[in-house]
């Protein structure tokens, strides 16, 4: 039986309950629901990033359910994505972002997990400057402060 | 402090141009969870691009993990091997032996003094009125739980707090309407610098050695610079590997290859020369790569080396099968041998546990010089002893043994089992080091369960089909064998009474031999001990008291003529016996004292004589091999009790097989948990086993076949010998109640171990009652019926016998003042038949049984008599018999009956009485026949005088008055 999602800007989406039950939010919903087809509002979620988001379910609806794991894996690493995933997540900064809001909220944890990989793909052998140009951030550090933090971390820089 | 202030003044200023930036757009939550992905090089630079990501650069949550992904205990990863390598070496691992750092317990005792202030210090903040309290209390409060993991000191741990007071004491500057800033939060999670500071001393330490392997191999500065020391390498290495977890730089997975090649090498030499000192048997040496290797990763491939080399994995000459040619070889040897020596003790199974025992006392002596007891290599080694060597023995063995025979398998599982409890006990009390008791049983009943199943289902099988073949067997034999025979009625009292105390002491012995002692003890149940019961020496008890009234017996023998042939037909079940004892000892038992007891001696003697005399040529035969052979007496006994439509041989054998059964099982009763019910359950079942097909299968038939047999039966002349079907239906109920003792005797000395007598909701107590109460049943429907043909026979002896001239004699005879013969007849047989009942069933059940005969008598006796004319001389031959029949009822002691026959007794006077006035006073004397007898009944038995034609006006006047009245 499919489920209608509605998003944020008032759009429908129907999808299997199979694929929307990627989302634990969504899941545990029907879950307290029961059986109804009445439309379950995403208020959080604009219709384009939902669209994403459908579409990174609809290709892993058949994916293992992972194991809610409250600690997260410490030995994790930024460069295992699938290669569809490295391909999905190719998309422009704001979306990634919203991706990554979207299925923090959406309790979708693998996409999540992809999401927050790909940003440290980012940023990963950059230097604070590139960093900077990358995510658009400014530079609210003083000069000293920036030495002396600069100082502080030299440590764990790779010499 | 620095960050504090920091944070501070970030709050104070930045709000304002947060629009441009877009990566903050994620929460930090979110971002600390980007960071978490990033390699420990890569974060100074993020820490450097603005404040928002410095904060959570320096954040502890970000260092936790990384310590965590090392293998500090805050979460799964790692944590167990850790801990044990932490014990062994008294401190953790990441510590370098010079480090400054406290070791890490996994629980200080200070951490309820943390929480306290901690909680106190929450509260401060709260009161100071920060927007961010709610959220601080989680966020602390699961970010506190992993700091007070590692060592914070008391003192820290105050001053920390007092930091955190001291921050909260300055007022906060917050942006109305909106919940806290979120990078207070994280800042706020922070209690101390623990995790940062931590991660970057042992950081410091041990990066140059593990950047080093970016190029390096067996070459590196680890090797180089602590080669001198094996253990030290060891060290070293243990702790980078757990440092290299931490994702440090971008090609760190390249770095851990090479590292991970090192420690393999590493690890492998170290093997080798542990094994070169395990063939030279070099313990010191063994105990130093062993130590090495614990300290590398744990040792896990040295201890499995260690055990894969003993020799009892590969090399050992036991042979389950051995068992099984010991077998053949014990039944090749003749009969009589194999009596003597109790087979199945499956002595190659002993000497292969022997071994077993011996090489686990001489590995536990090495094992504890070579390895730490962290190391747990004992428990490594029982284990795959349990489950290659000794599994693969015995389930061999039970194989071999079920394809042989099934009782032999049925008998090797719990030998095996007793052996494996006795290795069990060596191996927890062993020195100088010993195998916890609660693993070994876990151990032993994961090794032992499937068979133990299997066991239990195949002995259940057992029992049943062993009960079946058995009764099967007897009614074939029965068929065969037409004629019936019975015990003797005289000393059948003092036979049950002595069966069973035999029984008793019998049933402590193993089957083999106790089958024979009870056949022993059946033959000579009531004799004295013959040559042929002294060749059973375990038989201690010879019944005194019969010895002395059978011996006593003998010597009345002679001079008594038989007195009633009538007992001729008394061939005794115990016959054989009976003749053994008189022609064997009865010349050597002639010097045993003469009982004064002359009456009881005397009532023995026709049967004895009815042995002697009539004893056939089958027990003759007996008799002579009897004396050769004990034990061809018994298949004769046995043989003779066959004919018998409930046999006690039978239900001994029955006994004895479930015994046997229950024996065996009870190697297993001291199990505990799911197994232990399940035996438990068992052994409730074989014992119910044996009540069904006791019951169910043998004493119900034999009722029920009995009854039919009463039903069938017509009354006939008997001369005295007694009703046939009668009397073995009277033979079956002291067959029956001696069964159902020997039940009672074997619950109470053997289930009675094994089960609650008081659980009134067991099912083999259930099953017992319900065994009683078949037979009480089957008793009582058989005396019903017995009833019925016994008040036939006397009705038939009466109508058959009663002369008319009996009452009425001539004018001109003599008439003997004694009872008539009908009437003696009559009430020998009733005598006879309710003399055998005594003590066969309870008390009760044989009141119920007196009662109700007697008053049926008194209903037929009213009625024959009226069918009889009566003189007035003939009136005195009347009351001797209504004496007669009284003194019968009175020997009953049922005092409710007495009642009726005196009130009969009283009918007598009506015939002697002259005057007719006088008769009519009598008739009308109600209390003379106790309200027992109506006027009108009383008016009829006196319409039996012979001149009631004369007086009959004068006497029914009155009564026709009394009618109009």
């Amino acid at each position: 039986m499919p489920v209608i999602l509605v998003s944020s800007d008032s759009q429908e989406f129907k999808v299997d309950k199979e694929v929307a039950e990627r989302s634990i939010l969504i899941k545990n919903m029907l879950e307290d629901v029961g059986e109804s087809d009445s439309p379950i509002p995403l208020p959080n979620v604009t219709a384009t990033v939902l669209t994403k988001v459908i579409e990174y379910c609809e290709h892993h609806r058949n994916d293992p359910v992972q194991v809610p794991d409250e600690t997260d894996d410490p030995r994790k690493r930024s460069n295992d994505i699938e290669e569809w995933d490295m391909k999905f997540m190719q998309v422009d900064q704001e979306m990634l972002f919203e991706i990554i809001l979207a299925a923090n909220y959406l309790d979708i944890k693998p996409l999540l997990d992809v999401g927050c990989k790909t940003v440290a793909n980012i940023i990963k052998g950059k230097t604070p400057e590139e960093i900077r140009k990358a995510f658009n951030i400014v530079n609210d550090f003083t000069p000293e402060e920036e030495a002396q933090i600069k100082k502080e971390n030299e440590w764990a820089e790779d010499r | 402090m620095e960050l504090v202030f920091d944070v501070e003044d970030f709050e104070g200023r930045t709000s304002t141009d947060l629009i441009t930036t877009s990566i903050p757009v994620l929460p930090p939550d979110l971002l600390l969870k980007c960071l978490k992905y990033l390699p420990v090089s890569s974060l100074p630079a993020v820490a450097q691009a603005c404040r928002r990501l410095k904060v959570i650069v320096y954040s502890d949550e970000l260092w936790e993990s990384k310590l965590q992904a090392m293998g500090f205990g805050f979460g799964a990863g790692g944590k167990s091997s850790d801990k044990q390598r932490g014990g062994a070496n008294g401190e953790s691992l990441l510590d370098g032996p010079n480090a400054v750092l406290p070791r890490f317990p996994v629980h200080g005792p200070n951490i309820s003094e943390v929480t306290r202030t901690r909680i106190l210090a929450n509260t401060a903040e709260a009161i100071q009125g920060s927007g961010s309290v709610n959220v601080n209390v989680n966020g602390k409060g699961s970010g506190f739980g992993r700091n007070s993991l590692s060592n914070m000191s008391e003192d820290e741990a105050r001053s920390s707090v007092d930091s955190q007071l001291s921050i909260s004491a300055k007022p906060r500057v917050q942006i109305p309407g909106l919940p806290g800033d979120p990078y207070s939060m994280i800042q706020g999670r922070r209690v101390y610098h623990g995790a940062r500071e931590q991660f970057k001393r042992i950081y410091a330490e041990l990066w140059p050695y593990y950047i080093d392997f970016r190029s390096a191999n067996k070459d590196s500065k680890v090797i180089q610079e602590f080669g001198k020391s094996v253990l030290d390498v060891a060290r070293m290495l243990a702790r980078l590997l757990a440092f290299s977890k931490a994702n440090l730089a971008g090609d760190s997975e390249q770095i851990n290859e090479n590292l991970l090649g090192t420690c393999e090498y590493f690890e492998n030499r170290c093997l080798h020369l542990f094994e070169v000192a395990y063939d030279s048997q070099d313990s010191h040496e063994m105990a130093k790569f062993a130590g090495v290797l614990l300290d590398l990763n744990g040792a896990q491939a040295c201890i499995q080396i260690f055990i894969q080399k003993n020799g009892i994995f590969f090399d050992n000459n036991y042979e389950a099968g051995e068992n099984l040619k010991q077998y053949e070889i014990w039944l090749a040897q003749p009969l009589f041998m194999r009596e003597n020596s109790t087979f199945p003790e499956f002595t190659p199974m002993q000497l292969f546990m022997k071994f077993t025992e011996m090489e686990f006392q001489k590995q536990a002596i090495i094992i504890h010089d070579v390895f730490p007891e962290e190391a747990d290599v004992l428990f490594n080694f029982t284990e795959r002893v349990f489950e290659d060597v000794i599994s693969e023995y015995c389930s061999q063995l039970f194989e071999l043994c079920s394809m042989r025979d099934k009782l032999l398998y049925l008998k090797s599982v719990p030998t095996a089992y007793r052996y494996l409890e006795h290795l069990e006990n060596l191996l927890v009390r062993m020195e100088p080091i010993h195998v916890p008791q609660y693993r070994l049983e876990k151990l032993l009943a994961r090794v032992f369960g499937p068979w133990l199943e299997q066991y239990l289902k195949q002995e259940l099988d057992w029992v049943q089909k062993s009960c079946k073949d058995q009764i099967d067997k007897y009614e074939r034999q029965r068929d065969r064998n037409s004629e019936a025979k019975r015990m003797n009625p005289r000393n059948r009292e003092v036979f049950k009474r002595n069966f069973l105390r035999g029984f008793r002491n019998v049933l402590a012995l193993p089957y083999k031999i106790s089958s024979s002692i009870v056949a022993g003890v059946s033959s000579s149940s009531s004799s004295s001990p013959t040559p042929s019961s002294s060749a059973v020496p375990t038989l201690q008890q010879p019944p005194t008291s019969s010895s002395s009234t059978s011996s006593s017996a003998t010597v009345v023998n002679t001079p008594v003529t038989a007195p009633s042939k009538g007992n001729n037909r008394f061939s005794v079940r115990s016959n054989s016996s009976l003749s053994n004892s008189n022609s064997g000892p009865a010349n050597s038992t002639a010097s045993a004292p003469v009982t004064p007891t002359t009456a009881t001696s005397s009532t023995f003697v026709p049967d004895r004589k009815s042995i002697s005399m009539g004893s056939d040529a089958d027990s003759v035969q007996s008799t002579s091999v009897g004396l050769d052979s004990p034990q061809i007496v018994t298949a004769r006994d046995v043989e003779e009790e066959m004919n018998s439509l409930i046999s006690v041989e039978l239900a001994l054998h029955l006994i004895h097989l479930d015994k046997d059964a229950l024996h065996r099982l009870s190697a297993f009763a001291g199990l505990g948990g799911v197994l232990g019910g399940r035996v438990q359950k068992t052994i409730e079942s074989v014992f119910i086993a044996l009540l069904r097909s006791v019951g169910h299968q043998h004493v119900n038939p034999g009722f029920t076949a009995a009854i039919q047999q009463l039903g069938r039966y017509r009354p006939a002349t008997t001369h005295g010998s007694g009703v046939t079907p009668l009397m073995d239906f009277f033979e079956l109920v002291h067959v029956a109640d001696l069964i159902l003792q020997m039940v009672q005797v074997y619950y109470t000395e053997e289930m009675c171990k094994h089960i609650d007598k008081m659980d009134f909701l067991n099912d083999a107590n259930k099953e017992k009652k319900a065994f009683e109460r078949l037979i009480d049943d089957g008793v009582a429907a058989g005396l019903d019926k017995s009833i019925e043909v016994l008040i036939g026979q006397v009705e038939y002896i009466l109508t058959t016998m009663q002369l008319p001239t009996d009452y009425n004699p001539d004018e001109n005879t003599d008439i003997e003042l004694q009872a008539t013969m009908a009437c003696r007849e009559a009430v020998t047989c009733l005598t006879t038949h309710t003399k055998m009942l005594i003590g066969c069933t309870d008390k009760h059940t044989l009141d119920v049984f007196y009662q109700e005969l007697g008053l049926r008598l008194f209903n037929c006796l009213t009625k024959h008599l009226r069918s009889n004319i009566v003189s007035s001389q003939g009136g005195f031959v009347l009351i001797c018999d209504l004496n007669h029949y009284y003194n019968f009822i009175a020997g009953l002691k049922q005092p409710s009956l007495t009642p009726n026959f005196l009130a009969l007794k009283e009918l007598g006077n009506l015939f002697i009485i002259q005057s007719p006035s006088d008769l009519k006073q009598l008739i009308h004397d109600m209390q003379r026949f106790g309200g027992i007898l109506r006027v009108e009944d009383v008016f009829e038995f006196a319409e039996m005088r012979s001149d009631w034609k004369s007086i009959q006006r004068i006497v029914e006047r009155d009564r026709l008055d009394c009618v109009i009245m």
